[in-house]
């Protein structure tokens, strides 16, 4: 995980108000975040970062048990069909096993990023018309 | 020019024709929204791989980036091709290789025309454009569900009937030949050469495609200023990866791999 992924992290983890504590562990780096008892977030204060031996895990959170949906491929991200268009999904939304969730763009090839899992929307990682990198997070699911 | 000579004629596609995947099944419809919405809906429907979708006009034919590409009745090749192949999402890109040397090699086999590719994947004449590719896929995790190869040619259009701001940029086959062209015997070499290349793609891998793109391409060597949604790379394309990324030296010495943006 880079410096730009941890931002990402914070940054939902601080928007989220479901969330109270989060402990994420990928590529042998665990970050546990936690809000104080006010629900204001204090990230950096309780992060702790520790160097582990174990494998990556796909599990977004394991307290919550979310799913981490990543790009399968480098391109750029785009929530809506097309510019102006509403979203294929919001944070939030129930969303079925095939539904499209973006689409990843590349070398005019349309990437559509279909749902693994019924699950809830907890939040969307990237903004739109970012690039993407292979395997970057995008979204966490909740799954129902 | 809508004498039963210029009519798009299935059977007539079909007649002898020596592919061993594509054109398996061909529809051939009057007016959808897009071929490659078609084909999605087609291949969600379990419909087999090689399954070929022509329309006659489009109301939304798409373009990159939800642009869209002028589809007049009766004029132009508007198709989409089904495929499933066993590959990764990140590798599809070379699937946008295969589908633009195809589709050059078919015009200038039998039109004798001096079609280019500017990359990533736009048919060219010179400077004005002739035909897009764009293709749609699916995918769940790192699986590919499907991929949709839409091209969409200029053949009998008219370009003076276009807005003023695509007159200029855009060419058709009758436009440079000066006569009328049949529809249906370039839709029908287009399926021979896909099903080719598609195959020796499928069998040998992206190296044969790699070179043979490189000869048509219209991009290398040339110095290039390349747009994409967050960032301008300018320099000398040197060269394509084997995943189609575009590779641009940059002033500095240093190689960029750019996958996305539009190049001038």
């Amino acid at each position: 995980m880079d410096l730009k992924e941890l931002k990402k992290l914070v940054n939902f983890f601080e928007k989220n108000k479901i969330l109270s504590e989060l402990e994420i562990e990928e590529s042998g780096v665990r970050v546990r975040l936690k809000k104080n008892g006010g629900g204001v977030p204090i990230p950096s204060a309780r992060e702790e970062v520790i160097a582990s031996t174990e494998k990556p895990s796909k599990k977004g959170a394991q307290d919550k048990n979310l799913m981490t949906i990543e790009s399968p491929m480098v391109g750029t991200f785009y929530g809506a069909p097309s510019p102006g268009t509403d979203p294929y999904v919001k944070e939030g939304d129930v969303v079925k096993k095939g539904q499209t969730l973006c689409i990843i763009e590349a070398m005019k090839l349309m990437n559509e990023i279909e749902a693994e899992l019924n699950g809830r929307i907890v939040s969307i990682l990237v903004e739109d018309g970012s690039a993407v990198e292979y395997g970057e997070p995008l979204f966490y699911v909740e799954p129902l | 020019m809508s004498s039963p000579f210029n009519q798009i004629s299935v059977s007539e596609i079909k007649r002898d024709l020596l592919t061993g995947l594509i054109g398996s099944e061909i529809h051939l419809l009057d007016e959808v929204k897009s071929t490659n919405e078609v084909a999605k809906e087609f291949a969600s429907e379990g419909k087999k791989e090689g399954t070929v979708i022509i329309s006659e006009s489009q109301s939304k034919g798409k373009g990159r980036a939800g642009r869209s590409w002028l589809s007049p009745k009766g004029v132009g090749i508007y198709l989409s091709v089904i495929l499933k192949p066993d590959i990764a999402p990140a590798d599809v890109s070379q699937l946008t290789l295969v589908a633009g040397v195809a589709a050059a090699r078919a015009i200038k086999d039998l039109f004798h025309l001096s079609v280019s590719i500017k990359w990533p994947n736009d048919l060219m004449i010179g400077k004005k454009k002739l035909g897009g590719i764009l293709l749609e896929t699916g995918s769940t995790g790192n699986t590919l569900n499907y991929v949709i190869i839409g091209i969409g040619i200029n053949v009998n259009t008219d370009i003076s009937s276009f807005p003023r701001e695509v007159r200029s940029i855009a060419t058709s086959i009758k436009d440079e030949k000066g006569v009328y062209v049949k529809r249906t015997r370039l839709i029908r070499r287009l399926i021979e050469r896909l099903d080719v290349w598609y195959e020796n793609y499928i069998s040998g891998g992206i190296e044969d495609i790699i070179e043979v793109w490189s000869d048509l391409s219209a991009t290398l060597n040339c110095h290039v200023t390349v747009t994409s949604s967050d960032r301008v790379t300018g320099g000398m394309a040197v060269g394509i990866s084997h995943n189609g990324a575009l590779l641009v030296k940059q002033a500095d010495g240093c190689v960029k791999e750019v996958m996305e943006g539009d190049v001038a």
